[in-house]
C-alpha cells in the first residue's frame, strides 16, 4: 500500500496528500467562477446600459447632481495627484527618450515616440489606474458595506432603482473623469518632459518639439483617445459596482470584494488597451 | 372587501442570500384592506423574509403573488414599481441611509418620485416628521441617534409615501417599554386608514390592536384567526408567545 494511503488510514485527522484529480477540480472551478463572473458583468452592463438610455431624465434633480458629485470626487480631487504623476511621467519617458534619440541625433522621431508612448499608452492606462486605485476601491467599499447592511434593499422597498440610483452616476462620472484627467495629464506629461530636455540641454527647440508632436498626431489619435479613456471610465465603474452590489455581502467580506475588484478592473483595462492596440495596428 | 395581498401556495427564499431551500412553504395567506395582522413566530423562522415577499421586494420560489389583485408575474417592472410603492417595508433597524440626516432619509423617496418643489417637499418632511414625533432629531444623522428610535425613523420615511398597506417588521423587538408603548399607540391609530402587518416573538402586546393573528412554525405559516380564537389556542408556540418572559 502507497504510504501516505496507509498513513491516511492509521490517522484520518491528518490531510491526505493532493491528489491529480484534486488539481483539476480546483483549475475547473477557478474556470466556472471566471466564466460565471464574465456572464454576470456582461448582464450588469447591459442592464447598467439599459437604464441609463431609459431612466436618465428620471428623478433628475436627484441623480443629476450626483454625477456632478461622482465627477468631482473622481476628476476634481485627483488633480494633485495626477498633476504629480504626469511630472513623473514627462520626466522618465520623454526626458529619457529625448535625450536618448539626441545621442544618435535622432531628435526627430521625438514626436512620434511620444504620441506612441504618453499619448496613445501610458497616458489613458495610467490615469485609469490612478482613478481605480483611489475612487475604484472607495466604490466597492461603499457599495459592498450598502449592501451588507440593507440600505440597497431599503432603497429597493422604497422603489427606488439601485442600478439608476447608484451605479448611472457612477459609471458616467467616472467615464467623464478619467476622459478629462487623461487630457489633462497628457498634455502636463508633455510640457514636464520637454522641460527635462530642455535642462538636460538638449537641442530641441519648443517650436520643434510641437511640430514633431502635431505632425505625428492624427485625428484617429484623438478619436481613440476620447474612445479609449471613456472605455475604461465605464469599464471600471461597472466592474466595481459589479462587485460591490451584484452579490448578497456580509460586512467580513467586503475586504475580499474590493481585491477581486481591482484585479477584475485590472484585467479588463489590461484586455481593452490589448483591443486598442490592434485597433491602431489596423488603421 | 378587497384583497390588497395575496400569497398562494407560495414558498419563501431567504431575503438577501441565495439559498435554494424555502425558509416557509406553502403559504397560503390573503390580507384585505382595513386588517390589522399580526404574525407570531420565533425569531430566525422567517419573518422579515415573509414580510419582504409581501412587500413585492423578491417573489416566491414557487406559487403565486399576488399584489392589490394582480399577479406580479404579469406585471411589467413599473407595474410592479407602482405597486410597491402603496406597500410600505418598515425594516427592524430602519435600514437607513448613514450618510443622510433623518429629514434627508425622509424625502429621498419624496425627491425620487415626486417632482416637489422646495415647499411642498418640506411640508411632507415636517408632516411626517410631526407623525411619528421625530422633529427633535430631523437634522441628526443615524449614528448620532439611539437605535431605539432607527425604525421609527425608517417608519417615517415609508409614510412620506402615504402608503395603503403598512408591514412593519418586530417593531417592539428591543426597544424599551415606553417605546413600545407609542409604537401601540401610533399603529392602533393608523390602523383606522391603512392596512397593517406586524411581525413580533411576543403576542401579549398586540392581543388589544391585531384583528387577525397568524403563526409561523416548522417552515409552515398557520392562520389562527381573531384574538378570542388565539386565547384559546392550544397550540405550544402560541402559549409561549403569549407567555411572560421572565415571571416575578
Amino acid at each position: 500500500m502507497d504510504d501516505s494511503l496507509a498513513q491516511a488510514e492509521l490517522a484520518p485527522h491528518l490531510p491526505r496528500p493532493p491528489l491529480a484529480r484534486a488539481y483539476l477540480n480546483w483549475i475547473g472551478r477557478i474556470i466556472l467562477s471566471v466564466v460565471r463572473t464574465i456572464h454576470g458583468l456582461g448582464a450588469f452592463a447591459l442592464i447598467t446600459l439599459g437604464v441609463t438610455f431609459t431612466k436618465f431624465w428620471k428623478a433628475s434633480g436627484l441623480v443629476h447632481p450626483m454625477i456632478l458629485l461622482q465627477i468631482h470626487r473622481a476628476g476634481v480631487r485627483l488633480l494633485p495627484m495626477v498633476t504629480f504623476v504626469a511630472f513623473a511621467l514627462g520626466l522618465v519617458v520623454i526626458g529619457q527618450t529625448v535625450s536618448l534619440l539626441n545621442r544618435f541625433g535622432a531628435q526627430d522621431w521625438a514626436g512620434i515616440v511620444m504620441v506612441t508612448v504618453i499619448v496613445r499608452e501610458l497616458g489613458p492606462l495610467v490615469t485609469a489606474f490612478l482613478v481605480l486605485a483611489r475612487v475604484g476601491t472607495v466604490i466597492v467599499i461603499e457599495l459592498s458595506t450598502n449592501r451588507a447592511t440593507g440600505e440597497v434593499e431599503a432603497l429597493e422597498a422604497l422603489g427606488i432603482d439601485p442600478i439608476h440610483f447608484l451605479v448611472m452616476p457612477r459609471v458616467l462620472g467616472l467615464a467623464a473623469s478619467i476622459f478629462s484627467l487623461t487630457v489633462y495629464m497628457i498634455i502636463v506629461s508633455l510640457v514636464s518632459g520637454y522641460l527635462f530636455a530642455f535642462l538636460q540641454d538638449v537641442p530641441l527647440r519648443p517650436g520643434e518639439y510641437v511640430n514633431q508632436l502635431t505632425s505625428s498626431l492624427r485625428w484617429e489619435d484623438f478619436a481613440l483617445l476620447a474612445l479609449k479613456s471613456v472605455s475604461f471610465g465605464s469599464v471600471i465603474a461597472v466592474v466595481t459596482c459589479f462587485h460591490g452590489l451584484a452579490r448578497p455581502a456580509r460586512l467580513e467580506e467586503v475586504g475580499q470584494v474590493t481585491s477581486n475588484a481591482v484585479v477584475s478592473s485590472v484585467i479588463a483595462c489590461v484586455l481593452l488597451d490589448a483591443f486598442f492596440i490592434i485597433v491602431y495596428l489596423i488603421i | 372587501m378587497e384583497n390588497v395581498i395575496q400569497l398562494i401556495d407560495a414558498d419563501i427564499p431567504r431575503a438577501q442570500v441565495s439559498s435554494p431551500i424555502a425558509v416557509v412553504k406553502q403559504v397560503n395567506w390573503s390580507v384585505a384592506r382595513g386588517e390589522f395582522w399580526v404574525i407570531g413566530a420565533q425569531p430566525g423562522a422567517g419573518k422579515t423574509d415573509l414580510l419582504c415577499t409581501a412587500a413585492g421586494l423578491q417573489k416566491p420560489m414557487r406559487g403565486a403573488q399576488l399584489l392589490f389583485g394582480k399577479n406580479s408575474d404579469e406585471m411589467s417592472e413599473e407595474e410592479l414599481v407602482q405597486a410597491r410603492l402603496r406597500i410600505a417595508m418598515v425594516f427592524t433597524n430602519g435600514r437607513l441611509f448613514n450618510a443622510l440626516t433623518t429629514a434627508q432619509n425622509i424625502a429621498l423617496p419624496l425627491t425620487y418620485h415626486h417632482d416637489l418643489n422646495e415647499a411642498d417637499l418640506s411640508e411632507r418632511v415636517s408632516e411626517a416628521l410631526k407623525k411619528t414625533g421625530l422633529t427633535a432629531w430631523q437634522n441628526k444623522r443615524p449614528d448620532q441617534i439611539t437605535r431605539n428610535l432607527h425604525q421609527r425613523i425608517g417608519l417615517a420615511r415609508a409614510l412620506a409615501l402615504r402608503p395603503e398597506v403598512l408591514l412593519v417588521d418586530n417593531p417592539l423587538g428591543g426597544v424599551d417599554p415606553r417605546m413600545g408603548r407609542w409604537w401601540l399607540d401610533f399603529l392602533c391609530e393608523a390602523q383606522k386608514e391603512t392596512t397593517i402587518v406586524v411581525t413580533t416573538d411576543d403576542f401579549r402586546a398586540w392581543m388589544d390592536v391585531g384583528t387577525h393573528f397568524a403563526l409561523l412554525k416548522d417552515r409552515r405559516m398557520e392562520t389562527i384567526g381573531s384574538r378570542e380564537q388565539i386565547r384559546e389556542s392550544k397550540d405550544d408556540l402560541v402559549r409561549e408567545l403569549l407567555t411572560p418572559a421572565f415571571e416575578s
